[in-house]
């Protein structure tokens, strides 16, 4: 993929053989959310670091916090965050060597996948009333 | 010349670990544990402090449990987002550009970390 790969075996994870199942999209959902909350948290230490500034340095990221687009990524943040979290307990679940009948396994990931995404829209049908 | 029928699997089985694995499947499961623990509080905290704006999430990270709930989830969080983020470039980086995106996701880390750290810590001993 990159200047310097010497590796001739196959890339995980191996997008464009794999068939799409449950389990697999959870997994990749579980990176990908992963590398977007890493940078989610250095955004929080900026947004911090803006707070300990005093209300001046606040006033600076208030306009972008506050609008229809700090909503949006309030819904983006939490679904992602709360996916991560669920599926990483089914991780240690998983580490503990149970859960692994795949029928389940499929219906699991659904309901994990559905379960962020519903309390992400709750949380921001909240917010949303509690800041109008 | 006859062909090398054996895997790669089976050639490395009872070697022992390549290095630091266990070290980092742990480290990567404390952290995670610690994470599960904090992050409902922290972001009841923050999303009940939200929509105050900026004096309510002040008074919130005054407090003992905001403040605790905060340092917890940044330090944990960017220690186990390095470990995670590490692996990543491991999968799908190689030469000089993997050195070079592992030593920014260590400096990243520790670099933000701090500015996180020591900003709500401004906040709550200047309560």
């Amino acid at each position: 993929m990159s200047a310097g790969w010497n590796d001739k075996r196959p890339m995980a994870p191996h997008l464009s053989v794999w068939k799409w199942h449950p389990t697999m999209l959870s997994s990749i959902l579980h990176r990908m959310s992963g590398i977007i909350l890493y940078f989610g948290v250095i955004k929080l230490c900026i947004f911090a670091a803006s707070l300990a500034a005093g209300p001046d340095g606040f006033d600076m990221l208030e306009g972008i916090i506050y609008s229809p687009l700090g909503v949006l990524s309030c819904f983006v943040a939490c679904g992602l965050l709360i996916y991560h979290l669920l599926n990483g307990i089914r991780h240690l679940v998983w580490d503990a060597g149970k859960g692994f009948d795949p029928v389940r396994s499929n219906q699991i990931s659904l309901a994990i996948i559905a379960a962020a995404g519903l309390i992400a829209a709750l949380i921001t049908f909240w917010i949303v009333g509690a800041l109008s | 010349m006859s062909a090398d029928m054996k895997t790669p699997l089976a050639k490395v089985r009872g070697h022992g670990a390549a290095g630091s694995g266990v070290h980092h499947h742990i480290a990567a499961r404390v952290s995670a544990i610690i994470l599960a623990l904090v992050t409902p509080i922290f972001l009841y905290g923050l999303l009940t402090a939200f929509p105050d704006g900026y004096d309510g999430l002040v008074d919130w990270l005054s407090g003992p449990v905001g403040a605790f709930s905060a340092i917890a989830f940044i330090g944990a969080g960017l220690y186990h987002g390095r470990l995670g983020m590490n692996e990543v470039i491991l999968d799908y980086l190689g030469g000089s550009l993997r050195t070079v995106c592992l030593l920014a996701n260590t400096l990243a880390c520790l670099g933000f970390g701090l500015i996180g750290i020591l900003s709500i810590l401004k906040i709550w001993l200047g309560a």
